[in-house]
């Protein structure tokens, strides 16, 4: 951990910027044990010793923090990744008997200057909000990114980083500065939509990963040595319809509630289907169909013409006569069902 | 339809066999069961039916005939047929 000794006086302090805060500037927080002064014996705890003898004082430490002052190890939160203020987890009491010493508790906030004037003239080394942002759609930019990275991180809920930039929309911060012509253009819509969302939107959609899981092992056996076809036709017809649209994504609770089976068979009917390309299954984010374009189609259906092709070209000259004899029996051609099982017009 | 498409299956599945390349069956099984429901679409027009069971008479005939080059034209037709079909089947559910 990369505690540091809190620094006594901003000024004094590499790590920690000068604000024209006062309060920054007079830290002098200080936790001491106040041992004996205490009459134990009789279990009062009647202070004896007035004012109680200070035995030590504790050094307090503080996280390491930034060139704004604002800490930056452990998982940022969106709010630090794009900061309005130096924020700190201690505050000091400003007046009374405990000036200078820590608050219980409570943590402390100080603002960044909105505009380089500003910040200039309160000597601020602090770049201002407007060096940082640009304007109010920049600062909601840099909000959207930060919460869909933690979102995409897993560190924030979907709904949380919807209240996160709608908060940062609705808020005031550089609304004063005039926006430039290519804020305009991007106002009034959303720069990146939250992964959640994104899902639900079929044209702003992330590029499908198609990445079929491998079949169970006992699958795996029975695909090697047969042909596909108890494969596709064990495929629950029924899900197969029911999964049918793209943007559903479907995770193995819902479709378990909607075909009335259980988790297993669902699972496994789902993996089949993705081992056939069908649908895809993302790690803990659920199973959803896959798509496929016209296009894609039309390259697999010409894979599969030069495919079949080939094989039927050797097949010709490398079939057994036993072999033969099967393709005879598997030709659906309406002579095949007489009698004598033969294909007669051959 | 469903009886079709156990023969056809049966059919395809037997020529896979029959080119004694194990990589080269896998391949085309797995491509195979990747469009199976594509291609099911297609065989819901009866004609196509019909259609394909000629070919595979075509195909079968050329095969024991030993004329290689010319069952592999005739099998690419055929595939390439069924894609246009289903083409075209897709065309009447966009245009419902």
């Amino acid at each position: 951990m990369n505690w540091y000794r809190r620094p006594n006086a901003t000024k004094a302090s590499p790590t920690f910027p000068a604000t024209r805060s006062r309060a920054t500037r007079s830290i002098t927080p200080r936790s001491s044990t106040s041992a004996p002064g205490i009459d134990y014996r009789d279990e009062t705890g009647i202070i004896t010793i007035q004012p109680p003898l200070v035995e030590q004082v504790l050094p307090t430490y503080a996280v390491r923090v930034d060139s704004d002052g604002n800490e930056y190890i452990g998982v940022r939160s969106v709010l630090l990744q794009a900061p309005l203020a130096t924020y700190t987890g201690w505050n000091i009491y400003a007046a009374g008997i405990y000036k200078g010493q820590q608050c219980a508790l409570s943590g402390s906030s100080f603002p960044f200057e909105e505009t380089k004037a500003e910040r200039i003239a309160a000597r601020d080394p602090r770049p201002s909000l407007e060096e940082r942002y640009g304007s109010h759609q920049g600062y909601v930019c840099v909000v959207t990114r930060a919460a869909n990275e933690a979102v995409g991180q897993r560190f924030l809920l979907s709904t949380a980083a919807t209240t996160l930039i709608a908060e940062a929309q609705a808020g005031n911060v550089l609304t004063d500065i005039t926006p430039t012509a290519e804020d305009q253009k991007v106002a009034g819509r959303p720069l990146l939509v939250p992964w959640r969302l994104a899902l639900r939107r079929p044209m702003a959609r992330p590029p499908l990963q198609i990445r079929p899981l491998p079949p169970p092992r006992a699958e795996r056996r029975h695909d090697a040595r047969r042909s596909p076809r108890r494969s596709a036709s064990a495929w629950p017809m029924r899900s197969r319809r029911a999964i049918s649209s793209p943007e559903r994504n479907s995770t193995n609770r819902r479709s378990r509630g909607r075909f009335g089976a259980s988790r297993t068979p669902v699972r496994e009917a789902l993996r089949e289907l993705a081992s056939a390309g069908l649908v895809n299954i993302q790690p803990r984010r659920g199973v959803r169909v896959a798509t496929l374009t016209a296009d894609h189609l039309g390259d697999l259906f010409e894979l599969m013409a030069e495919t079949e092709a080939m094989c039927a070209r050797l097949a010709t000259y490398r079939m057994t006569p036993q072999e033969r004899f099967a393709l005879q029996y598997a030709a659906p051609c309406r002579a095949r069902r007489r009698p004598h099982g033969r294909c007669e017009r051959l | 339809m469903n009886a079709y498409d156990g023969l056809n299956r049966d059919f395809h599945a037997a020529i896979y066999r029959g080119t004694h390349n194990t990589s080269l069956a896998t391949q085309a099984g797995q491509l195979r069961l990747r469009l199976a429901p594509y291609r099911r679409a297609q065989l819901r027009s009866d004609q196509r039916l019909k259609l394909s069971h000629g070919e595979h008479e075509a195909i079968l005939a050329q095969m024991l005939r030993g004329d290689g080059a010319e069952a592999e034209r005739t099998m690419r037709a055929h595939m390439l047929t069924a894609s246009a079909a289903l083409a075209g089947y897709f065309e009447d559910i966009a245009r419902k």
